[in-house]
């Protein structure tokens, strides 16, 4: 099985490579300039590496907490809103907390950026319990929503006038987690994406619970005939996305940006999806996608710079990996039992 | 902003309805189609870049319409071929469309927002023509002629849907696939001709989107798509429901955009009204639809 996903996740790699080579020479007026920055400059120094690392740590985060949630059979189509109000909420609590009870008060507002994304995953999960409400729908409107609302608070009521910058006032430089030295600018946030990606794993595969999270996912009904509440399933799996993107968000803040600019989090709600899908939903297997998402994305900007390659092609790569990693039958099989 | 009613109205409603009932007809096969907010995006792209080069709207809506049906075909086919989830497969392509949209903006027209043509052939100088009452006979066509057949064919899709063989056959494939299979029909077949059904009607509402605005904009459809399917429940999955939700759903809009002009609310709250507006209505619907239950 484990053999089986390994060899088609390789194999959509291999299509997303061809792919990306296509949209090199179409869209590039120098290919080997392009080609240079997207995929070998990045590997060239450690600085470049530690940045892509560094990208990749939101993105493992909310894609483990994803990862999660569909194995359980719930899809959360809410990331974008949770991250970014994971981000707003820290941004906000972290300088009077932080000021008031040091690194005690740091750990509280990244508790409180926790809870806002749990919450606003637990209205949908509610509305799913309670009345049906499908949560495809449910978690998309509201999350556009709160976007919205975020978006009129930062550049409205939570603006930093002193600053060109919209967004809010930049966070206390000692609550920033620190990178590891000058040219390895690693955050030491990475032991997040490491450590939480593994607990998860832990709990789906050697936990009672995690069996039931992957029965719940699997086959519903034996689920629930053997007596397992697939509402709390679906509410704590539902919780645990909307918190680790809400987590994921907060990290922007604290190891990036150090304030939350308007749309800072866009994006990592679809990219997290995505990297979780293409992991099989293997909290574990998300990192090492998160990197490989973290890469494309670096090395389009990359390359962009260099050789005016449009930015939007790192999504077009990831989209067709995601395209061909949804295959469950492998195109070579299917062209052999066709010719039989 | 002045709202004429006569001229904005039918291109307010015509994207949203058009996107609905496209959104219906894989809702009957029983697949609920998660693409649509990409293939309206796609839609406009090409709607608008036809013409921005040609010059002919007619033409530029039936390219349009067609090449979104052919992207629409990605999905039952990554179904069929690949074994593919259909959810998965739409989400790809949203994610796709963006791209593609984004790398062609960029590489051909240099631009990173709103593509912009010179002389666009834009709806909203028909109107000013006709307005000024020295329309000639073409201005006429394209502002009252255009409306009237986006609508009509919204209604003869409705139709189809719930009144031919073709779309029997989409309610039966969607409520028992063994039974439709052994009655000897090919459930792929018609798994594809409603996807591409879906694909022609998004085009068309990508199409009637782009037009009167004259331009390309990123992101324009903002979360139509997502709001079609929601239309689809509210309306009961049934064509005349359907329409009606979209027509009322379109009326709260307006009512919303009001608010816009009296300053009482935000800008970017306004933006996001239709989707609140979507999800409390759709809430209060799944509430009812319990209770009678």
């Amino acid at each position: 099985m484990l053999k089986n996903n390994f060899s088609k996740i390789l194999f959509a790699l291999a299509i997303g490579l061809i792919i990306s080579i296509i949209t090199l020479l179409v869209f590039s007026n120098n290919p080997i300039l392009a080609f240079y920055s997207f995929f070998i400059d990045p590997f060239s120094n450690l600085y470049f590496i530690s940045r892509i690392l560094t990208l990749a740590i939101p993105l493992a985060i909310a894609a483990s907490g994803m990862a999660l949630s569909n194995k359980a059979g719930v899809f959360n189509l809410g990331g974008e809103g949770e991250a970014y109000a994971g981000a707003f909420v820290f941004a906000i609590f972290v300088t009077p907390l932080f000021s008031s009870l040091s690194f005690l008060g740091l750990a509280l507002a990244y508790v409180c950026a926790l809870i806002s994304g749990a919450l606003l995953a637990y209205v949908s999960a509610f509305l799913k319990n309670t009345i049906k409400a499908d949560l495809i729908i449910t978690s998309f409107l509201l999350s556009q929503f709160i976007c919205a609302l975020i978006d009129y608070s930062i550049s409205g009521p939570f603006t930093d006038t002193s600053s060109n910058l919209i967004g809010t006032k930049a966070i206390p430089v000692l609550a920033m987690i620190p990178k590891i030295d000058s040219t390895f600018q690693l955050s030491y946030a990475f032991i997040f994406a490491i450590i939480i990606p593994l607990i998860l794993t832990m709990l789906l595969h050697f936990t009672h619970f995690g069996f039931k999270i992957s029965v719940s996912g699997d086959a519903p009904q034996f689920a629930l005939f053997s007596g397992t509440s697939l509402k709390k399933i679906h509410t704590f799996t539902l919780c645990l996305s909307g918190a680790l993107y809400a987590l994921g968000g907060a990290l922007l803040v604290s190891i990036g940006f150090g304030r939350a600019g308007r749309g800072l989090s866009s994006g990592l709600g679809w990219n997290a999806l995505a990297v979780a899908l293409i992991a099989g939903n293997e909290p574990i297997g998300a990192l090492f996608v998160a990197i490989l998402f973290a890469f494309l994305d670096y090395g389009a900007d990359n390359a962009m710079i260099n050789a005016q390659l449009p930015q939007e092609v790192s999504l077009l790569i990831k989209a067709s990996i995601l395209l061909f990693v949804s295959a469950k039958r492998m195109p070579f099989s299917f062209l052999r039992t066709k010719k039989i | 902003m002045s709202l004429n009613i006569v001229s904005d109205l039918p291109w307010i409603l015509l994207p949203l309805l058009l996107a609905s009932l496209g959104a219906l007809y894989t809702d009957r096969i029983g697949i609920l189609n998660v693409g649509i907010e990409g293939l309206i995006s796609i839609g406009a792209f090409i709607a608008c870049i036809m013409a921005g080069t040609i010059k002919n709207i007619p033409l530029s809506i039936l390219i349009a319409t067609l090449s979104t049906a052919f992207f629409a075909l990605i999905i039952p086919k990554a179904k069929q071929l690949f074994g593919s989830d259909p959810f998965i497969v739409a989400l790809a392509l949203n994610m796709l469309i963006q791209g593609l949209t984004g790398s062609l903006a960029q590489v051909f027209f240099n631009t990173k927002g709103v593509v912009r043509f010179k002389d666009f052939p834009s709806l909203i100088v028909y109107y000013e023509n006709v307005n000024k009452g020295k329309a000639t006979m073409y201005d006429f066509l394209i502002s009252l002629l255009l409306p009237f057949c986006l609508f009509s064919l919204a209604i003869f899709a409705a139709f189809l849907l719930e009144k031919s063989s073709l779309g029997l056959r989409l309610k039966a494939l969607g409520s028992n696939k063994a039974s439709f299979d052994s009655s000897g029909l090919n459930p792929s077949k018609y798994e594809s001709i409603a996807f591409f059904i879906s694909g022609l009607l998004s085009g068309l509402a990508g199409a009637a989107l782009a037009l009167p605005l004259g331009a390309f904009v990123p992101n324009s459809s903002s979360g139509r798509g997502w709001i079609a399917l929601v239309l689809v429940y509210i309306g009961g999955r049934k064509s005349v429901g359907v329409t009606l939700a979209a027509l009322a759903f379109t009326s709260l809009s307006l009512f919303a955009n009001l608010f816009q002009a009296t300053q009482f609310l935000p800008q970017e709250i306004v933006i996001v009204l239709p989707s609140m507006i979507a999800l409390i209505i759709y809430s209060i619907n799944r509430f009812l639809n319990l209770k009678k239950s």
